[in-house]
């Protein structure tokens, strides 16, 4: 999902880097003071579980996790995001420096909206079908953005960007099963966790 | 690779001797040079910059090539079917596809400028730590917030990745072995969602301690480092170099020169 520097075009990079900002300060408004280190654990709880790989077919993948950070901080998702992604750039060398913006937007954004979504929904539908939707439903988001990232970048990336977004598929159903099992062990260990971070403030 | 976070392998003495601000800021212009550049006159002139900033980071050989083969590996991967998608002079056939020459030199562009940012990253951020970078931000106006949610961030992803080896080794202990299985996901799903449930309690206890301790958003003491009119200098020199290197691509706009 990291796209590189150097590949995308100059008014997508300067789109995301706008929209990430935009999506960032909004993200930092919503979090009180007193708050940040309760959001700082869950931000690197998720950092954590996304470098760990899971078995899929021959080879192994990460989780993304942006359906259940949308589901648990909201809005938090994007400062949350950036924070993962300029830690990545800057110590792992993963992605780039301009296309932060860009990376950060594709992730953070259906984070967002399924947390919009969903979280009303959260006591009406069975964990199980709540984590499922919530994972693949934000990957394959984030999978259509990187595409059309890539395919707003000119014609030399049409074909790319078919093969990111047919690529992404298994991933998005293996995220949804995954972060199923996730929130029905956390409707039974610890349901209040559900309510996030922003509501029970 | 979390060991990265906390204790930068190499120490300042030997790499560039501005200061961090600084380095961020030659980070991003170099970043944003490169990628608007499309000459490459500019581009090789950026790579020499790179070398240079390298040889003066103490970065190993080893370490080096490591991470740009990593990312190389995942760039081949966006720009391989560029080739086949720029009309042109073809020059060989796969499969009944045809490559074209400037799809080419399209996706070597890329490539090239991928390495360049990251060679540049690298170099500069050579010694740098997390918490320093957090700092370094604040001084550059970033919002406080922001720099304390990364760098409580940091505190904590070590502490969790302790929290998860203590998990998985409770599973192995029981003797689990990863399978493409539903059972393998449904283990992996509820180690992540202990790692969670886990996370939650710590984090109000933390909460509730900082508190106790009369934290209100923001931490009582900075230290400030001034700036020497030295580093001022370093400074100032760096960012002319960058932009005059740049400069160099605004030629191929005035005087079109074919790329060959």
């Amino acid at each position: 999902m990291h796209i590189a520097d150097g590949v995308l075009g100059t008014p997508v990079l300067m789109a995301g880097i706008a929209m990430t900002l935009a999506g960032t300060v909004l993200g930092l408004r919503k979090l009180d003071d007193d708050k940040i280190p309760f959001a700082a654990v869950l931000s690197a709880c998720f950092f954590v579980a996304s470098l760990i790989h899971v078995p899929l077919g021959p080879s192994s993948v990460h989780l993304i996790f942006n359906g259940l950070i949308g589901l648990i901080l909201g809005w938090l998702a994007f400062p949350v995001m950036l924070i993962a992604l300029v830690l990545q750039a800057i110590f792992f060398g993963f992605g780039g420096v301009v296309v932060l913006g860009v990376n950060c937007l594709n992730i953070a954004l259906p984070a967002v909206m399924v947390g919009a979504l969903l979280r009303p929904l959260r006591h009406r539908i069975p964990a199980r079908i709540l984590g499922f939707l919530a994972g693949s439903g934000a990957v394959l988001l984030t999978g259509i953005m990187v595409s059309l990232s890539l395919y707003l970048s000119g014609e030399a990336f049409s074909s790319t960007a078919r093969v990111v977004f047919w690529g992404n598929l298994p991933l998005s159903v293996l995220e949804g099963v995954i972060s199923g099992f996730i929130i029905v062990l956390i409707s039974k260990v610890k349901p209040e966790v559900l309510n996030g971070v922003q509501s029970n403030a | 690779m979390i060991d990265a976070l906390l204790a930068p392998k190499i120490t300042g003495e030997k790499s560039i001797p501005l200061p961090v601000k600084f380095r961020l800021l030659l980070i991003v212009s170099i970043a944003l040079a490169t990628v608007l550049s499309t000459s490459w006159l500019t581009l090789w002139l950026f790579v020499s910059l790179d070398i240079y900033l390298w040889f003066r980071s103490g970065l190993t050989v080893r370490q080096t090539v490591k991470r740009l083969l990593a990312m190389d590996c995942l760039i081949l991967f966006t720009v391989a079917l560029i080739p086949f998608s720029v009309s042109g002079e073809p020059v060989f056939s796969l499969l009944s596809f045809s490559a074209t020459k400037p799809g080419i030199l399209m996706a070597m562009m890329i490539l090239l400028k991928a390495n360049i940012v990251l060679l540049a990253v690298m170099s500069l951020s050579a010694g740098i730590d997390a918490l320093t970078l957090g700092k370094a931000l604040v001084e550059l106006g970033v919002s406080r917030r922001f720099a304390l949610l990364m760098q409580f961030t940091v505190r904590y992803i070590e502490v969790l990745f302790l929290e998860f080896h203590r998990l998985r080794q409770a599973m192995k202990a029981r003797g689990f072995k990863a399978k493409n299985t539903m059972h393998t996901w449904r283990s992996y799903g509820f180690l992540f969602g202990m790692l969670l449930v886990r996370s939650f309690d710590r984090a109000d206890r933390i909460s509730q301690a900082m508190k106790c301790r009369g934290f209100r958003g923001h931490f009582l003491s900075h230290e400030k480092r001034l700036v020497t009119a030295r580093e001022y200098a370093h400074f100032v020199a760096y960012l002319s170099l960058v932009c005059l290197i740049f400069c160099t691509s605004f030629g191929t706009f005035m005087f079109p020169v074919p790329i060959t």
